[in-house]
C-alpha cells in the first residue's frame, strides 16, 4: 500500500539506503525501540554518536548500563543497530541521500517516529561536518606525519677531518604510529626535496581543478 | 655467556646548531658520537648521540677516571 502512495507521489524506490537487505542489528533494534522511553534512547544516542566522533565512552556507557530499568542484552542490541545505521547513513553523501528518503526508510522499518526525528538530526543536523572529518580518518591508511623539526648544522671538526665546515640539516619526523625517524640531509639532497616540495604543491593546485574531485551521483 | 657487544669503530664530530624550526639563532656548540657495535654474531649496529659541551666535560671526565683507574689494574 506504501509502496502504491510512493508511485503517486512520482518518487519511485526499490530498497532502502541500506540496501536491498537491511543489517540484522538494525532489524533488531527497531525491535527493541518499541517501548524504550524517550530519555533512555536519547542517552544511549548520545554516547554512540560520540563513540562514532572518536571519543571514549566508556563513562557514559557505564552510567547507562547500570540503569537497572534497562537489561544488558536490550542495551546491547540498540547500541549495536544505532552504531550501524548511523554509520551506513553518514557513510552517503547528503547530495544523495535526502532528509525525507532517509526518514521514509525508518519508517519502512518501523522506527517510531520521535526516534526517526532524532536519528534525522544527527545525521543532517549541524554535527554532520564533525562526524564527516572523523570519517575522513578511517580507512586504510599509511602512518601519517605527526611532527616535524630541523635544525642546520655546521660541522666543524670530525674524527676524519680536522676541518669539515660542511653545512647539513638534521630532519626529525614523528609519525602517528608512534615511530620517530632522525635524519641528515646533505644539502644538494636538500635542493631535490625543495624541488619536489613545490612540485607537490603545484600538483596539488591543479587537483582541485581536476574532474576526480566533482564526481557526482 | 652473557652477550654484550663490543665496541668496535668510534668517530665524533663537533658542530654547530645554527639555526632550528624553533630557534632563530641558536649557535649551539654540540658534540655527536658515532658508535659501532658487534654483537656476537659478528652483526654491526649503530648508536649515534649528541652531547652538550657540558655533557661532553663530564663524559671526559669520567673517561679519564676510567683510564686511570685502568692504569692501577
Amino acid at each position: 500500500m506504501s509502496s502504491h502512495a510512493k508511485v503517486a507521489v512520482g518518487a519511485s524506490k526499490d530498497s532502502s539506503f541500506l540496501g536491498g537487505r537491511i543489517p540484522s542489528e538494525i532489524e533488531i533494534m527497531a525491535k527493541q525501540l518499541k517501548d524504550l522511553d524517550q530519555e533512555m534512547f536519547r542517552k544511549i544516542l548520545k554516547a554512540v554518536v560520540s563513540a562514532i566522533e572518536g571519543k571514549d565512552c566508556r563513562e557514559a556507557m557505564k552510567a547507562i548500563a547500570e540503569n537497572a530499568a534497562l537489561p544488558e542484552e536490550r542495551l546491547s542490541y540498540v547500541v549495536a543497530g544505532m552504531y550501524r545505521l548511523l554509520k551506513e547513513a553518514l557513510r552517503i553523501p547528503t547530495s544523495s541521500l535526502k532528509q525525507e528518503v532517509f526518514k521514509e526508510d525508518l519508517r519502512e522499518l518501523r522506527i517510531p517516529e520521535e526516534f526517526i526525528t532524532d536519528f534525522a538530526s544527527v545525521v543532517f543536523g549541524n554535527r554532520r561536518t564533525a562526524l564527516e572529518a572523523v570519517a575522513t580518518q578511517q580507512g586504510p591508511r599509511l602512518p601519517s606525519l605527526k611532527d616535524f623539526r630541523w635544525r642546520v648544522d655546521v660541522a666543524i671538526s670530525t674524527s676524519s677531518l680536522a676541518r669539515a665546515l660542511q653545512p647539513s640539516i638534521l630532519m626529525q619526523m614523528k609519525l602517528s604510529d608512534g615511530k620517530a625517524h632522525r635524519f641528515e640531509v646533505p644539502v644538494s639532497k636538500f635542493q631535490e626535496l625543495r624541488y619536489n616540495v613545490a612540485l607537490i604543491l603545484k600538483e596539488m593546485n591543479d587537483l582541485e581543478k581536476r574532474s576526480v574531485l566533482k564526481i557526482q551521483d | 655467556m652473557l652477550s654484550i657487544g663490543q665496541l668496535v669503530d668510534m668517530q665524533w664530530k663537533l658542530g654547530m646548531a645554527v639555526s632550528s624550526d624553533t630557534c632563530r639563532s641558536l649557535n649551539s656548540p654540540h658534540v655527536s658520537l658515532l658508535l659501532k657495535i658487534a654483537d656476537t654474531s659478528g652483526q654491526i649496529s649503530q648508536r649515534s648521540f649528541e652531547m652538550t659541551i657540558a655533557q661532553f666535560q663530564n663524559f671526559y671526565r669520567q673517561f679519564k677516571e676510567m683510564a686511570a683507574v685502568l692504569e692501577t689494574v
